[in-house]
């Protein structure tokens, strides 16, 4: 869900602006930092829903712009745990389901989050939910495959401060690239209504099953 | 730059709809290369299979309304207006904390109220 949180930053205006609008100068300087950038432990900003204080500009001996307190607000992407969203499947592999919302791509379903039992199939890079009606009847292949629509529950949000550090660029240093994104969804299926919306709509009517169904996959998840 | 503790206020993606829209108007690359342009499609590019696309103020209102006696939190109803659940199993995984006093009936109702209000996706 989209949120708005207030910033307070230093804004620098350069002078070759000094003559325009001061007010579009400094949304335009507050979009091109923050828009499309992720703020750690906040989430993906999106754009600047409004200003509500400048502070006095001060200069700085060398430098002929103008610095300014900005107090603002923003529209911020952060999901909320627990929180349902739609979004597309970008890719299966072995890692799990990746999915994306377009504007945000870091989403990951793990197979300990899947429903029970769920198997990947290589060969089409598909996760397949084999789902059994009763006990003994032979099992259902659920089948997720890129570009499904599917409904997921946010488990866990995780920042990662990207920023490059000294040690980085010494030849030879070793680079741990599963950090190299900054904010990344946990995510889940396994409960009843989540994973793709067809799974469900035919069972409306067994409603009772599917939640007889989840009560047991919360049993066996530990085991997969 | 400091984060503001607290004053978190949360937005429908309808909000984000019209927002994202007014700013297309605002900047129109005066200062150059316009840096919302990114940003701006692939989150108009979500929105387009989204029911925010056709939802307006008067079926929001008229929901918030409509929804008031199964009390609902902020966090519920925000979920329910981006989702437009249409069947009692899409609407399960929105409830967190209301589900437990909340009736099979009940639940066939709001979706029945929620079909009637807000208009469907193109």
């Amino acid at each position: 869900m989209f949120t708005l949180r207030t910033f307070k930053m230093v804004v620098k205006i350069e002078p070759r602006l000094f003559g325009k609008n001061r007010n579009e100068a400094i949304a335009t300087e507050l979009n091109k930092k923050l828009a499309n950038k992720v703020v750690i432990n906040v989430g993906l900003c999106i754009c600047l829903y409004d200003v509500t204080d400048i502070g006095v500009a001060h200069l700085i001996p060398g430098d002929g712009s103008a610095h300014l307190k900005v107090t603002f607000r923003y529209v911020v992407f952060c999901p909320f745990k627990e929180e349902t969203i739609e979004g597309k499947v970008k890719l299966c592999d072995s890692e799990g389901i990746h999915v994306s919302l377009t504007f945000f791509d870091d989403i990951i379903i793990p197979p300990m989050h899947m429903q029970c039992p769920s198997k990947f199939n290589e060969a089409q890079s598909t996760w397949v939910w084999l789902y059994k009606v009763d006990p003994e009847s032979e099992p259902v292949e659920m089948v997720v495959e890129k570009g499904d629509d599917i409904r997921f529950k946010v488990v866990e949000l995780e920042f990662n401060d990207t920023t490059p550090k000294p040690a980085d660029q010494t030849a030879g240093a070793i680079l741990d690239t599963s950090k190299d994104t900054p904010f990344r969804i946990i995510a889940k299926i396994s409960e009843s209504g989540l994973g793709l919306p067809s799974w469900w709509n035919q069972e409306a009517d067994d409603a009772e099953e599917e939640e007889e169904e989840d009560a047991m996959d919360v049993d066996q998840e530990e085991d997969c | 730059m400091e984060i503001v503790p607290g004053g978190e206020v949360l937005l429908s993606n309808f909000e984000v709809l019209q927002i994202l829209k007014e700013s297309q108007s605002f900047s129109g690359g005066k200062h150059g290369k316009d840096p919302l342009a990114t940003i701006r499609y692939e989150t108009l590019e979500y929105f387009k299979r989204s029911p925010c696309n056709v939802q307006n103020e008067e079926c929001i209102k008229n929901l918030v309304h409509a929804l008031k006696p199964y009390k609902l939190t902020n966090k519920e109803f925000l979920s329910i207006l981006n989702a437009r659940p249409t069947a009692p199993a899409d609407l399960a995984p929105l409830l967190n904390e209301s589900e437990d006093h909340m009736t099979d009936e009940n639940m066939a109702d709001i979706v029945q109220l929620i079909s009637e209000i807000l208009p469907a996706p193109k």
